[in-house]
């Protein structure tokens, strides 16, 4: 910590908006994975001016500056691996415009998820990424990470709904991407690129997103089956009959057990997988199309299908999935949450490789997710205070992305690479491939000070596992 | 340090996945990461492995919560943070001492019945005599530091010139009775609330239920919230003595913080006496409407009525049906239900002194809803939130009126 640095934070951010205490520091040092590192200055910027000084001060002083939305992230995104500043930017959580016209809602990134989804809902707008941390997690974190949720499957990802930004680079610019016309083809999709780009590119400080009218109706089916690949066949029937349901989740059958002991809610403890499905669009379409879907269920085999009559019970029929992540930390108290994502076809395959992976490694691997988009997450549920297990856990991560690579897919569909894939990018990559990433990250980063640590495999990555028993 | 295994084990199964931030009130009023409830539970891992000490931070941060268990019952985990931030003010109170304020009110007040019936005569005195009237008046209050004279008008009037307790007599038997039980009346009811014990004896005796009130002191919460640990166990340890003395069915509390207290003493004090006591504890709304055939009021009280969820009742004690069932047993009065009726209404034993400007705005959230009901009424079977809701409703001029449920039944029983 030094002196000039805090004077010249303070003059930029005002006092109540720099936290130094040991105790305030740690509350910045975790995300939602089990890592932690001590960031040596927490500040909290109100407005893209302040967002642009504090990273020219940054460079100035060659010092690391890691953006914070609400640290929900499952990759370790946040969390500052080097020290340096925290940048936490909740406060800049206003709603700026709301373009009913031209459907287009123009926010401040540390606006809540849940609270965007609310505001646009009461103007019979729709706001469809639904990542299970919405009520927590903010609009920047989610463009960071090209959050995605259950609805992707027929809304697609945060990315789908990004028109453009405001961005602050690392060097101190502030510049604009992309803008408010659906369709926009002047000069490179700089919009793409720094979406997903985890913390490391730019900081967004003003962020347009596209909306869609609210559709009217939904329906909600659960579908219990015997067999894994009953639920397998089920899923791309569905699409072959022409009917692209708004979610369509999966359970396997040690998730069953889980929640089953966790809430007795009946369900049955033999039965091998559960879908969750709800179809939305008009009152009269829904209607039908959940039919056919319940039909389409029985055909390939489901001991039970159960069909809400009205959203109080739509909402039980979601118990069992919500409770899920929960439910898993009966077995063990760490959880490692993978989101491995393969095609949609290749999910029965997937999950009797994971099967392996767990009996090899001696480790209780549920799985579940949205099989509608192939992906999955597999869990690795273990102790964090015993280091040989951690081990394991690194060898089955580790054998749990070769298997996904091999069957077309990639290392995570939604929460990024951050710091806790870091070591396995060279298994997605080439080192060609890599290094234009490197390249990428160089134009908009040349002193290597924001989030630095993350996405490229590096020295300080060795042992993130078993190296938990340090924190 | 004190063995906290067992915590340190619950504590191991926070994911740290942010969920309870959307519950914790004063996450939502700060928004800032060191006032979430996620925090509060690393802090005190980081303290138990050692890399944290008991620093001036650290409380602040530890006393920056409702204990409203909202974050325990969001959590896919279940971490109980209220439990391990009351582990936390203990740790600062071995390490720091009380406050002086508290301290005195702890040590000298709570543990004495006599000198707190006094400082309540006092208090009745300046209330009626018109000396409130004058000091309201003269704007002598505006001088005192910090917000002194809007809390001063936290408390209400006295609903009795003595305490209730001195109003009836020990035993108050019925012919051929129901049931038998032993009413713990809280500090609030005793002191303040008189209107609420009344109801209590008057229901009970409608439905035939004999009433003992045994001799008793305060339950201990204030003390222990505070992480004055020592008063607490003193006090639960008298109360179980004077309760043991009689033979009952229940133990009936008409509030939700004093019941959860009443019901955590066979663990705390450990002793089969203790467990036998607690087994007895019921909140009265539980008693009348599950263990007994509660009589329907021959009279209507043509009301409309809101209910609000006291954090210890819904979440503690979990009672939910069973207060809004007590009001539906009453004909003519038509419960309506507020937005977010089960959300902390701010006050939090002595949060609102401590932190009044905060527990403000999590009751305007409050009285908003209620607000938006256009109910006559506002129901709570918690003296503390009575008290919070009451506040505001005076500040704000609204049209309700606050009360506990078990007043609005005793009126409708007198309607014949
Ligand atoms: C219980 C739980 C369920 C989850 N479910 C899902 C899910 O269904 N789908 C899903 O996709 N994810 C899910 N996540 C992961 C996580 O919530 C998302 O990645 C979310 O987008 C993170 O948002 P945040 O505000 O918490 O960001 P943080 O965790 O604070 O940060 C995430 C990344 O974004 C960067 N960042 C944050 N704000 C900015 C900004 N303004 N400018 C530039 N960079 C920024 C950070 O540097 C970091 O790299 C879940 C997490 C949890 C704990
Ligand atoms: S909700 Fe529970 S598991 Fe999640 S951060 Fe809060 S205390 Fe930890
Ligand atoms: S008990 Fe209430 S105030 Fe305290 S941390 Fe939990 S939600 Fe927040």
């Amino acid at each position: 910590m030094s002196d000039i640095v805090v004077q010249a934070l303070t003059k930029i951010v005002g006092k109540e908006n720099i936290l130094l205490s040991l105790e305030e520091r740690m509350c910045y040092a975790y995300d939602g994975t089990f890592r932690s590192f001590l960031p040596d200055y927490v500040v909290r910027p109100a407005c893209t001016k302040e967002v642009q000084e504090i990273l020219l001060l940054a460079g100035e002083h060659g010092i690391p500056v890691y953006p914070r939305g609400a640290g929900t992230g499952l990759s370790g995104g946040s969390v500052p691996i080097n020290g340096g500043i925290a940048m936490d930017l909740i406060r800049m959580n206003k709603i700026l415009e709301l373009d009913k016209a031209n459907l287009i809602v123009v926010v401040e990134p540390g606006v809540v998820t849940a609270e965007l989804h609310k505001f646009v809902e009461s103007h019979g707008l729709y706001y469809p990424p639904d990542p299970a941390s919405l009520k927590s997690c903010t609009i920047g974190g989610n463009v960071a990470e090209g959050a995605g949720g259950p609805r992707a499957i027929k809304y697609g990802v945060t990315r789908d709904y990004v028109m453009g930004l405001e961005v602050v680079t690392p060097a101190g610019n502030v510049i604009k991407t992309g803008g408010r016309t659906v369709k926009n083809v002047s000069g490179y999709d700089l919009t793409r690129l720094m979406v997903g780009s985890e913390g490391t590119l730019g900081v967004f400080t003003k962020i347009i997103l596209k909306l869609i009218p609210k559709p009217e109706a939904k329906k909600t089916i659960l579908s219990i089956y015997p067999k894994l690949d009953g639920a397998a066949d089920t899923v791309p029937e569905i699409i072959n009959r022409g009917i692209i349901p708004a979610s369509l989740e999966i359970m396997d059958d040690v998730a069953i057990n889980c929640v089953e002991t966790h809430l007795h809610l009946g369900l049955p403890k033999d039965a091998e997988a559960i879908l969750l499905i709800e179809v939305d669009g008009d009152r009269e379409a829904v209607e039908r199309q959940g039919q056919v879907v319940a039909e389409i269920c029985k055909s390939n085999g489901a001991m039970e299908v159960k069909v809400a009559k009205d959203d109080k019970e739509a909402e039980e029929l979601w118990v069992a999935r919500r409770a899920v992540s929960a439910a898993i930390l009966q077995l063990n108290p760490t959880k490692v949450s993978e989101d491995a994502t393969v095609p949609r076809t290749a999910i029965p395959e997937m999950i009797r490789r994971l099967r392996k992976i767990s009996q090899k490694y001696n480790l209780p691997l549920p799985v579940y997710g949205h099989a509608g988009d192939g992906n999955l997450h597999p869990n690795i549920v273990c102790n964090k205070r015993d280091p040989e297990e951690m081990e394991r856990v690194e060898q089955a991560v580790r054998e749990i992305f070769e298997a996904t690579i091999e069957l077309g897919g990639t290392l995570t569909g939604e929460h990024g690479i951050g710091l806790m894939k870091a070591p396995f990018v060279n298994l997605q990559f080439s080192p060609e491939e890599i290094q234009y990433f490197r390249e990428i990250k160089k134009v908009f980063d040349p002193q290597n000070i924001l989030n630095p640590g993350k996405i490229f495999g590096g020295e300080e990555h060795e042992g993130l596992f078993s190296a938990a028993k340090r924190d | 340090m004190r063995d906290y295994s067992q915590l340190q084990k619950e504590i191991d199964h926070c994911s740290k996945c942010g969920n309870c931030l959307a519950a914790c009130p004063i996450y939502g009023e700060l928004n800032i990461e060191t006032a979430g409830s996620r925090a509060r539970v690393f802090l005190f891992s980081q303290f138990l492995e050692g890399n944290l000490e008991v620093t001036d931070k650290f409380a602040e941060i530890m006393s920056l919560c409702l204990l409203c268990k909202n974050c325990t019952a969001t959590c896919p985990n279940g971490v109980a943070t209220d439990k391990l931030v009351m582990a936390a003010r203990r740790e600062v109170v071995a390490k720091k001492g009380l406050p002086l304020i508290k301290k005195t009110i702890f040590h000298h007040l709570l543990t004495h019945n006599g000198r707190l019936n006094l400082a309540a005569r006092f208090l009745n005195v300046y209330q009626r005599s018109g000396l409130r009237w004058l000091a309201r008046k003269s704007g002598i209050l505006k001088v005192l530091p910090g917000q002194l004279s809007e809390k001063e008008n936290l408390l209400p009037d006295m609903q009795g010139t003595s305490p209730f307790r001195k109003e009836f007599p020990k035993l108050n038997p019925v012919e051929a009775p129901k049931k038998k039980v032993a009413y713990f009346t809280g500090c609030m009811t005793n002191y303040v609330f008189q209107n609420t014990g009344r109801a209590v004896l008057g229901v009970l005796k409608e439905n035939e239920v004999e009433v003992i009130i045994p001799d008793q002191i305060c339950c201990g919460v204030p003390a222990e919230a505070s992480g004055d640990e020592d008063t607490f166990l003193k006090l639960a340890e008298k109360n179980v003595r004077f309760f043991s003395e009689y033979e009952v069915d229940a133990i009936i509390t008409d509030c939700p913080s004093c019941g959860l207290a009443l019901m955590e003493y066979g663990e705390k004090l450990g002793t089969e006496q203790a467990r036998k006591f607690s087994e007895k504890v019921k909140d009265i709304t539980e008693f009348l409407v599950k263990d007994i055939e509660l009589k329907t009021p021959k009279g209507s009280l043509p009301l409309t009525v809101t209910y609000h969820d006291p954090c210890h009742a819904i979440r503690g004690m979990k009672l939910q049906k069973e207060p809004r069932q007590l009001l539906k047993n009453i004909p003519g009065l038509e419960l309506r239900e507020m937005n977010g009726a089960n959300q902390c209404c701010g006050s939090a034993g002595s949060f609102n002194l401590s932190y009044y400007d905060l527990s403000m705005k999590i009751l305007d959230k409050k009285l908003n809803n209620i607000e938006k009901t256009e109910a006559q009424v506002v129901a709570t079977a918690c003296p503390a939130c009575e008290m919070q809701i009451g506040h505001g409703v005076r500040k704000k001029n609204l049209p309700q009126k606050v009360v506990h449920p078990i007043e609005l039944l005793y009126e409708a029983y007198q309607s014949k």
